[in-house]
This record gives C-alpha cells, structure tokens and sequence, in this order.
C-alpha cells in the first residue's frame, strides 16, 4: 500500500488530450490513398532527426537508433515532438515511450493516416 | 513490517536542455513529460525567475528519470511520466504523487515507498530515488 503521503494528495484534474478528428463530411475517396508514401516518410523523419542539434556532423539513416546517435530519453522527447510538429500529428505517450530508433518512427508514422 | 530496498537510480541533468526544448517546442514538449499541475507550477516560477523555472523543471525531470532508473529493466511505456508528479511539501521536501495506471504499476510492483531528492546547481539538477518494498510482497 503506497503510504498516505502519496495519496493524501488533492484530486488535480488528469491532462486532457483531444484527438486530432478530420471532419470529412462529404467528401469521398473513390480508391485514392491519402497516406503518405514511406520513402516521403523515411525521407522527412530522417531530415527531422538530422537537423537536432545535438546530431549535427553525424550520419543519420533510416536504421540508426537514437542510442547509436548519442541521444537520451530527453533528446528523445524533443525529437517526437519534433516530429509530431513535421507530420502535424500527435503520438500517444505510451506509443511515443516504445519510439527509439528512426525506423519506429517512421514505422509509427505509417501506421498513421491523419500524418501530413 | 519488515521493508526492503527495491532499487535506486540518480540522475543529473543540465538545466539548458530543458529552456532549449521549451524555446523549440513549448507546451508540447512540456505536455510530453509533465502534468498540468506541474506545468502550472512552472509557468508561475517562469513569470518570476526565468532561471529558476529551469531549474525546476531540470530536477523533475531528473526525478523521473531517477524513478525509471531505480525500477531496473522495466518498460518506460508502462511508467508515462505525467503520471509521475512531483510536488512539494510545505517545508520544501518533495515527495512523489503517483496516478493511475502507473500507481497501479507500482502496485503490481511491489513498490510502497518513494523515497526522493533534488537538488540544483547553477547549470545541473540532480536527483536520487530509492524504492521500497515489503519482504512478503516481494517473496510471494
């Protein structure tokens, strides 16, 4: 049992976090995909990771982990929200916390159709 | 009862990393680690002393990171450190308040102590955690 100290804490409100729905009324796809292609995807993730300051005068690609390359989990925090902010998308913490390498992110990026 | 340690973790962290990742990305960086309570904590210090803000932020994160150290070879998925606030005591000790699911986690660990400390020097915050179980939990 977690002592009282740990619990005897007042209810904050938990973070909200909303959902990033596209409102496509109306509109139909007849077969077209909007999802990005991963050779765009491996393209621009890489690009992302290049441009942190931290790698600067490192080789990135698709395979490096983000160990390989020096970074932390702080770097890596920055890093995601980098490229939430490049694909205009918004990563789960629980997916984002799985995320160590440029080929998970790409991955994820993939698996993801609001990605622009 | 009869207690023991679980694990313990340090962790150190250079305060300019922290203003370097708000200047870049703002409250979504911040969201990405911190509660809203802390964020509201942060951003009254912020409005006061810049530095100091950083500060503060530097030493949660440290705690967390110190948290996830102390816990071994565990997923950090399952730990989310926005559910892992750090809050103050009135004398200025800080202790750790835990939310669900990861208070749950901890649960299912074992872990029913929390035992934290922070400091802060200049550019660097650092911060020690030790983790505490009851034997009978542990021997089940």
């Amino acid at each position: 049992m977690i002592r009282s100290t740990f619990s005897a804490i007042s209810k904050f409100a938990q973070p909200t976090f909303t959902l990033q729905a596209s409102t496509t009324y109306g509109v139909r796809y007849f077969g077209g995909d909007a999802r990005l292609g991963e050779k765009e995807i491996t393209e621009r993730v890489v690009d992302v990771v290049s441009k942190y300051d931290k790698v600067a005068g490192k080789s990135v690609s698709p395979n490096s982990t983000f160990k390989e390359l020096g970074l932390d989990s702080l770097d890596s925090a920055d890093i995601l929200v980098a490229v939430e902010e490049e694909f205009g998308i918004e990563i789960p913490d629980e997916e984002a916390d799985k995320i160590t390498s440029c080929l998970q992110t790409i991955d994820y990026i993939k698996k993801t159709p609001t990605a622009k | 009862m009869t207690s023991r340690i679980y694990g313990i973790g340090n962790d150190i962290v250079k305060v300019s990393r922290l203003k370097s990742s708000f200047e870049r990305h703002g409250d979504k960086f911040l969201k990405r680690a911190f509660h809203d309570d802390e964020i509201v904590v942060f951003k009254q210090i912020f409005n006061e002393n810049n530095d100091r803000a950083f500060q503060f932020l530097g030493g949660r994160w440290a705690a967390k990171e110190s948290i996830y150290k102390a816990l071994g070879n565990q997923e950090r998925s399952k730990l989310n450190f926005q559910n892992i606030r750090i809050f103050n005591h009135t004398n200025g000790k800080p202790y750790v308040d835990l939310l669900d699911p990861t208070n749950q986690y901890f649960r299912e660990l074992g872990i029913d102590t929390i035992h934290l400390a922070i400091s802060h020097e200049d550019e660097y915050a650092i911060s020690n955690v030790i983790l505490e179980t009851t034997l009978d939990k542990l021997d089940k």
